[in-house]
């Protein structure tokens, strides 16, 4: 050990490992990347795009915690929108487009500055100590990397193949090569790993497009901005470009689906269903006429056009016929083909909550490599891994954010507790106090926590209570009596809405926006809100059951020998905690029996 | 997820789970499969993920594969009766819950709620579905259900992929309208058909030494259950069916409820109280020569919203206290009021005719018959569900929290079925919408 504190090591550069690096760094652990490429950091292969139902969500949560995300976002945005304006708070979503090479230097920035470390090489072991904790990794090339804790975020690298129709690459995403031995090194430890497999879309040369004979679609006007921290920005000027495929391309893929690896089945591995192939599609469903297709252009300074919608494994040739059937791009030229990508993953009901694995301690797991999908979901398992391996090295409480504390709880949850059968991707459906958990409360609900964890700057803790006081100003003047009802509780009818009031009770215009509207939805949506709040705490009773600290162990028959050990290790304050630090759930049931009935038998 | 252990574990599974490709026996150790589960007819009837663990790098120590079916709780008991067709013995899911939950030491609810918290959800779900679902009934809650699933899938797909899934919030008032009616039409049904296929649970409760097991005995006309004049003498519940005027009834007598160190006595008010939860009707015994104490309020007020009867026992007696304070307090609380005495056999027909008046509402003997309470109470908590989402449409509420109604709905049924409802309204987005980038 060489670090004051102690030091992680972070195998991979991508969006998980960036925000693992970054939390780890930041709260004083000397951190080294180790990645295939280091000038590859936070790259996009899929669309330049951030957010959306249930992402947008996330962003703003890490955002809250005192990650990266949020604020690369809004550094490198080009245009952004608001979904669901109209569908209520719970599903209303930010999606921004963004240049991706902009992305990615803000986050080679923020490493720099925050002094991660960064080499280059394939990892191709994970060591253990006697001790069976995770000590370090070794690289192709022998050489071997000491960390007090070690933290996987490998993305689709691991064992990856790359499919174009009848070509298959030992590769990862266009052109960087595969990590080979990783794999293996884990199931030799034990580990359970799954098969996914997920597909890009085709890029197109910019300039060989016929701009004009493409529908457009304006932005809005309106203030968005993701990072609380950011000055929220207007995008009106900016458009998207879209599209639709015709009969003339659905039938270049119907003659051509006898070459489909994903209908041949070359593809072994399990996709997405949220993200089909347009020859999926196709297929499934042969009445739809077309399907719309956006182009979307990577960066201000490259020449590259993602066209989102198109996602394909099918052989070069036919996907340039099926690219030229479409309108205004009769001349267009393929710069990289759509592929199919298959890759291992860590099953991830291995994991605890904190994200490391319960048979290896010291060994995190973040990102795809947990068969999640996503940049968003990334980044967010990356932040709490680099969290708590940092917790781990200093003897801290770990992290863990709950079902209605957060999305990022919903989205470990999930994978760590229920089998997951195609690459995990976040939706606003699967959160059931989505209520609870509006991107625009993100902060009032983990700013303090970041702050705690360590990871909230003065200066944003500072405008985080300036805010909160602005908050409490509006409920004040809302809930003040005007003869009548107050305008707090008259908001609860959804024809009225705050701007209404503000002749009545002019001191309102010197609120920010975002407070009011804030304020606008506690008032209007507080009983169901409070609904929600009285459904969670149902539970949280359950996980807050206290655990009395002089217990002794022994005395609870029943327990198996791992669940006395375990108790007695960590001596948990509750049975949530308990939970977290790997107790099973039967010896959990006799815990609770035990502490329950006061019984002794 | 069916789970099978043992050395014989992979000839097992790998009779009825058939790898696309190779034998169950080569695939690698910890890789995650796809399988097609074949029953023995040799019908497919589910893709299911295989993962074979060979011992003693598992779990149980030994060979285990885990089979994780996909098409819900009816396709995952097919695959575990072919698993037990092919020679393994069942071991239940969440068998220890259930174990510590039967011996009385944790309340059902209790049960559940750390279930939802320690165990998949999905086998929370399971434990939850409690007694299997069959016939009729079964077809209706899943229509039921289905119903309710397709609504959600709808809301909350324009909500997640709002480029792909149409607003169809127009429709949705009409589906539900339709859908709160057969809910309705069954709930009011329910109480004579739950009397006439079951029979009715009827359970004494009330503090010591207040006459409950005297009336147990008047009652069934036999010397059943020990009286004495000590507190605290019954202890384990005692069950005896009967008929009165012509509905089988089962009477649980129980331990008196009272706050006790003793261990015995204590897991007996435990199981008091949960009988009591169980039991179709509850027959409060307060003592006429003690009168109405505050503990009895606590507990009518727990029980308030139940088919209730406060009985006030030994009026041969005389005095008259329990008569007395039974007035104020059955009053606005609206339960039925009978007085017996066990010893001159005064009020017993009352008694047994007041408990039958609960079930005679209703129409005819229903073409439908539901099988318990617990199924009642569910279909009732959708139907409340279902009448909030209609009107937070009517009055203008956004699609949020009328798809969070509709989902409360959803959950409710998924009670008597053990599905995923998140899980299960996807299924619907993806097959129903072509969705996605
Ligand atoms: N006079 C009179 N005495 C009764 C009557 N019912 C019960 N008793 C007496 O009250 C005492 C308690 O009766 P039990 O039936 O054992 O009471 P319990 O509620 O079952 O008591 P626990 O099992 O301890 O909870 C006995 O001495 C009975 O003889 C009644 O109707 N009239
Ligand atoms: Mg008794």
């Amino acid at each position: 050990m060489n670090g004051e504190i102690g030091t992680v090591v972070v195998v991979g550069s991508g969006h998980a490992a960036v925000e693992a690096a970054l939390a780890s760094r930041r709260l004083g652990l000397e951190t080294t990347i180790v990645a295939l490429n280091v000038a590859k950091v936070s790259s996009m292969p899929c669309n330049p795009s951030i957010g959306g139902p249930g992402k947008a969500q996330i962003v703003s949560e890490i955002d809250a915690l005192g990650g990266e995300m949020a604020l690369a976002t809004d550094h490198a945005t080009t245009s952004m929108r608001l979904l669901n304006a109209s569908k209520g708070p719970a599903v209303q979503s930010l999606r921004a487009q963004v240049d991706k090479k902009v992305y990615a230097a803000h986050m080679r920035r923020a490493l720099g500055e925050a002094g991660v470390r960064m080499v280059q090489g394939m990892v191709r072991d994970i060591l253990v100590g006697k001790d069976g904790r995770a000590c370090g990794v070794r690289l192709r090339d022998g050489r071997e990397l000491r960390g007090d804790v070690v933290v996987l975020a490998t993305g689709v690298y691991l064992e990856s193949r790359v499919i174009i129709g009848e070509k298959i690459l030992d590769s990862g995403p266009i052109g960087e090569p595969a990590s080979h031995g990783l794999s293996a090194s884990l199931k030799g430890l034990g580990v359970v790993m799954g098969r996914f497999k997920t597909g890009t879309s085709p890029r197109i040369k910019r300039g060989s497009i016929s701009w004009g004979e493409l529908s457009i679609e304006e932005g809005t006007d309106r203030p968005y901005a993701f990072s609380f921290m950011s000055k929220p920005r207007v995008w009106e000027s900016e458009v998207c470009y879209s599209t639709y495929t015709n009969e003339a391309t659905h039938k270049v893929i119907r003659k051509n689906v006898h070459r489909s690896p994903l209908l041949n089945g070359t593809i072994e591995g399990i996709g997405p269903r949220y993200c089909p192939s347009i020859e999926d599609k196709v297929v499934r469903f042969p009445h739809r006429a077309r399907h719309q297709i956006y182009l979307e252009i990577e960066c201000g300074d490259s020449d590259d056009v993602y066209l989102l919608g198109l996602s394909t494994s099918l052989p070069e040739d036919v996907q340039l016929e099926m690219v030229r059937s479409l309108p205004g791009m009769a001349r267009a030229v393929i710069s990289v083909p759509g592929y199919a990508i298959e890759y291992d993953y860590v099953v991830p009901s291995q994991l605890r909550p904190t994200l490391e694995l319960k048979e290896i301690p010291g060994l995190f797991t973040a990102g795809q490599i947990n068969g999640s999908s996503g940049y968003e979901e990334a980044a967010a398992q990356g932040l709490i891994a680099g969290i708590n391996a940092a917790m781990t090295v200093m003897g801290k409480e770990p992290v863990v954010l709950q079902r209605d504390e957060a999305y990022i709880g919903v989205l470990i949850d999930d994978i760590t507790r229920t089998p997951i059968r195609e690459p995990y991707r976040m939706l606003t459906g699967r959160a059931e106090y989505r209520l609870l958990l509006r991107q625009s409360n993100a902060d009032t609900r983990l700013t303090p926590l970041g702050r705690r964890i360590g990871l909230v700057s003065d200066e944003r803790w500072e405008c985080f209570r300036i805010k909160e006081g602005q908050m409490e100003t509006a409920r004040a003047l809302l809930r003040k009596r005007r003869g009548g009802e107050a305008v707090w509780d008259l908001l609860r009818n959804p024809r009225y809405s705050l701007a209404d009031f503000f002749p009545e009770i002019p001191e309102l215009r010197d609120l920010p926006s975002g407070v009011l509207s804030e304020v606008e939805i506690e008032a209007k949506y507080q009983g169901f809100i409070e609904r929600q709040e009285r459904e969670a705490r149902r539970l949280a009773r359950y996980r807050g059951k206290a655990i009395p600290p002089g217990l002794d162990v022994a005395r609870v028959v029943g327990l198996s020998k791992e669940g006395q050990d375990k108790l007695r290790k960590h001596s948990p304050a509750t049975l949530g905690r308990a939970l977290e630090i790997g107790l099973s759930p039967s010896d959990a049931m006799i815990l609770l029996a035990y502490l329950r009935g006061g019984g002794e038998r | 997820m069916v789970r099978v252990s043992g050395p014989e574990a992979i000839d097992v599974a790998g009779a009825f789970a058939r790898l696309r490709k190779g034998r169950l026996h080569d695939l690698e150790d910890r890789r995650l499969a796809l399988a097609r589960l074949v029953d023995s007819s040799g019908n497919v009837f589910d893709e299911a993920l295989v993962v074979v663990m060979r011992g003693p790098r598992s779990f149980t120590g030994e060979d285990t594969v885990e089979v994780y079916c996909h098409g819900g709780r009816l396709v995952t008991e097919k695959a575990l009766s072919e698993a037990l067709s092919h020679g393994a013995r069942q071991a239940e899911p969440g068998e220890f819950t259930r174990r510590a939950y039967l011996s009385g030491r944790i309340s059902l609810e209790e049960a559940e709620a750390v279930l939802e918290v320690v165990e998949a959800r999905s086998e929370a779900a399971l434990f939850q579905a409690g007694r299997r679902l069959c016939g009729e009934l079964g077809a209706m809650v899943r229509r039921w259900e289905g119903e309710l699933l397709d609504i959600l899938a709808e809301v909350q797909g324009a909500a997640d992929f709002p480029e792909d899934v149409p607003d169809q919030r127009e429709q949705m008032y009409g589906r539900l309208r339709v859908l709160a009616g057969e809910l309705d039409g069954f709930l009011k049904r329910a109480p004579l058909g739950l009397a006439l296929s079951d029979g009715i649970t009827v359970c004494l409760v009330g503090r010591p030494n207040v006459g409950k097991s005297s009336l147990f005995n008047a009652l069934l006309r036999e010397d059943r259950a020990i009286v004495t004049d000590f507190p605290g003498t019954t202890r384990d519940v005692l069950r005896e069916t009967s008929e009165w005027d012509g509905l089988p009834v089962t009477l649980l007598d129980t331990a008196g409820l009272r706050a006790t160190e003793e261990i015995v006595e204590a897991i007996g008010v435990l199981r008091a109280e949960a009988s009591a939860e169980e039991a179709e009707v509850i027959l409060y015994v307060v003592d006429d020569t003690e009168g109405i104490l505050e503990e009895d309020i606590r507990w009518l007020e727990k029980w308030k919203d139940r088919r209730v009867v406060l009985v006030v026992s030994k009026v041969d007696l005389g005095v008259g206290s329990g008569v007395r304070d039974a007035r104020k307090v059955a009053g606005p609380a609206g339960q039925k009021v009978v007085k017996v005495s066990s010893v001159t056999g005064d009020g017993l027909d009352v008694l047994k005719r007041t408990v039958a008046g609960f079930f005679e509402s209703g129409a005819g003997v229903g073409d439908i018959v539901p099988g318990s309470a617990r199924q009642v109470d569910c279909v009732r908590r959708a139907l409340d569900s279902v009448s909030e989402a209609m009107s937070e449409l009517e009055e203008g509420w956004t699609d949020d929290v009328v798809a969070l109604s509709v989902e409360r709905g959803a959950k409710a049924l998924a009670e008597l079925t053990g599905r995923d409802v998140p899980e299960a309204a996807l299924d619907r987005v993806f097959s129903r919408f072509c969705v996605g980038k």
